[in-house]
């Protein structure tokens, strides 16, 4: 049967019915021909089932020609890859007289394989004998290599699922779940079985289980993506928070094929954060509790943390405190020095210092801060508490007044004990002025006035007129009640007109009374009435004990250089004070004198603390004792 | 009395007070020296004329009291008016005790100083004569020789010559040659003037008158 196209057509036209039987028969053998999938014809008969047909199909899928074909035993199609157990399979069916259905790697005439999806069937004749086998190749490489790469994704899916750091699960479109990866079987320690579909809901706290349903239903009909939390039992029968995180899952050509989710355990992180947030309560109840200012800047300077103090001072929400500069909450003329503060807290690691704040509604109030910087995290930030010093700085503005009132009182009772050597002071120009007066009066009542007499009598008068001014000047200084006020000075100047005030007495009480000066000293900064006090009241303090003795009265004064100050010593020939006095001698109310308040001392000291200096005693090697005064060249005073 | 030959001394440390005091007492015609401290005061050769010494009690070194209580114990009488800025009852006390002549207290008024200075002055005259009278005295009785002594003794006592020859153990003719020589030495005209004299020149009477 070699089939020609082209003919048959024609000849169809005027059949009998023989004929008809004949064309039916020539119709298969063209059907034959003309299918797509490859046709073999072998004759049963022969033990050797030899092909007595092949179509062009079958040539071109084999690349055998019919000749080539006709006589072969199916045989020439196998090869090296062809699996004989199938071959068994097909010759043990077609003996058995049934059809056989099955794939098998054959091979081309070219030696390349490809797979045939091979459908057997017998041929029977009248009387039911097996009289030939007709077998049809289709050519499944390509559905077969597309079946083995699904097999291998869906492989690499449930080995990458299986391995996975978290719970896996996947639904399909009843929602119902098809897939749980082993972590999630793990964790549950239930049967993929007993999970699927529903099942999995089993394992969820009863009080979440609504939530969780509505929660999946709802996206599922949307196809939206969700994230849940609830409660899953473990395998060991603890409820452990999980989220999950589900996904609507689309096959290539965009039909919805179901969700996918994903499931972390997230108890333990729950429970950081409730451990966080208590600390975080914790220290917001410290900062809170803190009775000053709470704030925390970054290095912008710009809070990120503070209290409700802070918020109260500076009148504002939280919200606004946010990320606001510090330096906004400073009143203007102090905010340079915050700035600078806050350079020096993050450059040295701590910092303090002094400026005022101001409230919403425009009052200044004086802070006092103390800042650490703190690194948290990768960042730096500067920590710390600003204290209010309202009261502090009214205290010291209080003592400062009370010290004021009590150097004045001191400085009126030193200028009580020298009152009887102003009045000597005062009585000299009075005493020159008059006699000058009268004498005039005297050359001009002789009948040729000297003139030049005259002259030199008045320019005496207005000499000791300046003269008296001076000592009535320098008096007014130091009785008025003037404001604690530094200024440049020398010492020796200083000094110097301290000696022109005690000289009288110096010489009342024959004491002879030298001056040492050291050339060219520093200035220092100072309130020059209150360091002459200081120096007054240690030379009348060593006049007093030198009144008694009958030793030598000789009193020296001095000074000279010392390391970055200036020392002004007062060295007497008295009767020196025991041991245990000298402790005490600066102390308020100690006094050796019958009628001292025993208090100059001690406003001396306290004066020369003022200006940063120190005030001490010791004992002279033969006679007597040494009052040191030392002030600081450089500034750095309480104010 | 004003003596025109007075000279002032002025010792006061404060300048300015001494060269006025100078002026005004220029300007009554005083003769004036001023000295800064009593140290040089104390070193000055005082000439013979009458002075007197005004002084600030409050000086450096030797106040004027020191230098008062020097001038006493060196038997140099020169009469003071102390000047002071702030005296005291007790430092004025002490002054006057020490023979001051005044003690004024500044700033005084020119008169009250210049009547001082005038009585002090007068004092000082006064004295100076005394004192020169007196030392005639002890020259006219340091020219008699022991003898001679002797008998003037006897004689201011009103005793007769036969009384005193009798003590002495001679005669009462060479009694009468020492008295008319004592006479002549003392420069005396009478007997009352002898015994003035010796009274003057402070002559005991012999220990042993009585007893003879």
């Amino acid at each position: 049967m070699q089939g020609t196209s082209g003919e048959p057509i024609d000849m169809l036209c005027a059949l009998t019915e023989h004929d008809e039987a004949l064309a039916n028969i020539r119709l298969c053998a063209l059907a034959l021909e003309s299918i797509s999938d490859g046709a073999l014809i072998v004759d049963a008969s022969d033990p050797d089932l030899p092909i007595v047909y092949s179509n062009p199909a079958f040539q071109t899928l084999t690349g055998y020609t019919a000749r080539e074909t006709v006589g072969q035993n199916c045989g020439i199609l196998r090869g090296a890859g062809t699996d004989s157990g199938t071959v068994e399979r097909i010759y043990a069916t077609l003996r058995t007289g049934n059809m056989f259905d099955g794939q098998i790697l054959n091979y081309r005439k070219d030696g390349t394989s490809f797979w045939n999806l091979l459908r057997i069937s017998p041929l029977r004749d009248v009387a039911g004998r097996i009289t030939h086998f007709v077998g049809l190749q289709t050519d499944i490489t390509g559905f077969k290599q597309a079946q083995d790469r699904l097999h291998e994704s869906e492989n690499r899916f449930r080995v990458l699922a299986n391995t996975a750091p978290v719970m896996v699960w996947m639904s399909g479109l009843d929602k119902g779940c098809n897939f749980f990866n082993q972590r999630w079987l793990d964790f549950t320690g239930r049967s993929m079985e007993q999970e699927l579909g529903n099942g999995w809901a089993r394992g969820v706290h009863p009080d979440d289980i609504d939530c969780c349903s509505n929660t999946y239903a709802n996206a599922f009909d949307r196809r939206d993506d969700f994230v849940m939390e609830y409660r899953l039992r473990r395998h060991d029968g603890q409820y452990r928070w999980v989220i999950d995180t589900g996904t609507p899952r689309y096959a290539p050509e965009g039909v919805f094929t179901g969700y996918i989710g994903s499931c972390i355990d997230i108890t333990d992180r729950k429970l950081a954060e409730k451990t966080s947030r208590q600390e975080k309560q914790f220290s917001n109840s410290i900062i809170n509790s803190l009775p000053g200012l709470f704030f925390m800047l970054n290095r912008k300077g710009c809070y990120v943390r503070w209290n409700k103090n802070a918020e109260r001072l500076a009148g504002h929400s939280a919200g606004e405190m946010k990320d606001r500069p510090a330096v906004d909450f400073v009143v203007p003329e102090d905010r340079e020095k915050f700035r600078q503060a806050i350079e020096a807290g993050f450059r040295l690691g701590h910092v303090s210092a002094e400026y005022h704040h101001l409230t919403k509604d425009g009052r200044k109030i004086p802070y006092v801060s103390y800042g650490v910087r703190a690194n948290i995290g990768c960042r730096e930030y500067l920590v710390g508490v600003e204290i209010d010093i309202t009261e502090r700085k009214r205290a010291e503005q209080d003592s400062r007044l009370l010290r004021d009132e009590l150097t004045h009182i001191n400085r009126l009772a030193t200028m009580g004990e020298l009152s009887a050597a102003v009045a000597h002071e005062l009585n000299q120009p009075l005493t020159s002025i008059l006699n000058n007066a009268q004498a005039a009066q005297r050359f001009l009542d002789r009948e040729q006035p000297d003139l030049n007499e005259l002259r030199a009598a008045l320019a005496d008068i207005v000499d000791d007129d300046r003269r008296a001014r001076a000592v009535i000047q320098r008096l007014r200084t130091l009785l008025s009640k003037g404001e604690f006020e530094r200024s440049q000075q020398n010492i020796n100047d200083i000094v110097r007109e301290v000696v022109e005030l005690v000289r009288s007495d110096a010489v009342a009480r024959k004491i002879t009374l030298s001056c040492e000066f050291e050339d060219d000293l520093p200035m220092i900064t100072v309130d020059r009435i209150q360091v002459q006090q200081v120096i007054v009241n240690l030379i009348i303090n060593g006049f007093d004990a030198m009144q008694d003795g009958n030793g030598r009265r000789e009193m020296q004064l001095r000074t000279s250089r010392g390391t970055e100050a200036v020392n002004i010593t007062v060295v007497d020939s008295g009767a020196a004070l025991a041991q245990d006095q000298m402790q005490c001698m600066f102390d308020p109310f100690f006094t050796t004198k019958p009628k001292g308040m025993g208090m100059g001392l001690s406003i001396s000291r306290s004066i020369v603390s003022a200006h940063g200096g120190r005030l001490w005693a010791s004992r002279n090697a033969e006679l007597g004792m040494t009052l040191h005064i030392q002030l600081p060249v450089t500034e750095g005073f309480e104010s | 009395m004003n003596s025109p030959n007075g000279l002032v001394y002025i010792v006061d440390d404060d300048a300015h007070v001494r060269r006025s005091l100078e002026r005004l007492l220029r300007s009554v015609a005083l003769d004036v020296e001023t000295f800064d401290s009593a140290a040089e005061f104390l070193r000055h050769q005082h000439p013979d004329r009458p002075t007197c010494l005004v002084l600030d009690v409050r000086m450096p070194g030797l106040g004027g009291l020191d230098l008062q209580r020097e001038l006493s114990s060196a038997d140099l009488t020169i009469p003071i008016i102390f000047i002071t800025g702030h005296g005291t009852i007790p430092i004025s006390v002490n002054a006057m005790k020490g023979g001051a002549v005044d003690f004024l207290q500044k700033p005084f008024d020119d008169q009250a100083l210049l009547d001082a200075i005038n009585r002090a002055l007068e004092l000082d005259w006064n004295t100076r004569n005394k004192r020169s009278e007196f030392a005639q005295l002890q020259r006219h009785i340091e020219s008699l020789t022991p003898r001679e002594q002797e008998v003037l003794s006897w004689v201011v006592t009103g005793r007769l010559n036969k009384e005193i020859a009798q003590a002495l153990g001679t005669s009462e003719k060479t009694i009468k040659v020492h008295r008319a020589r004592v006479m002549q030495k003392m420069h005396a005209d009478s007997l009352a003037v002898l015994v003035r004299l010796a009274d003057k020149a402070g002559l005991g009477i012999p220990d042993n008158f009585h007893n003879s």
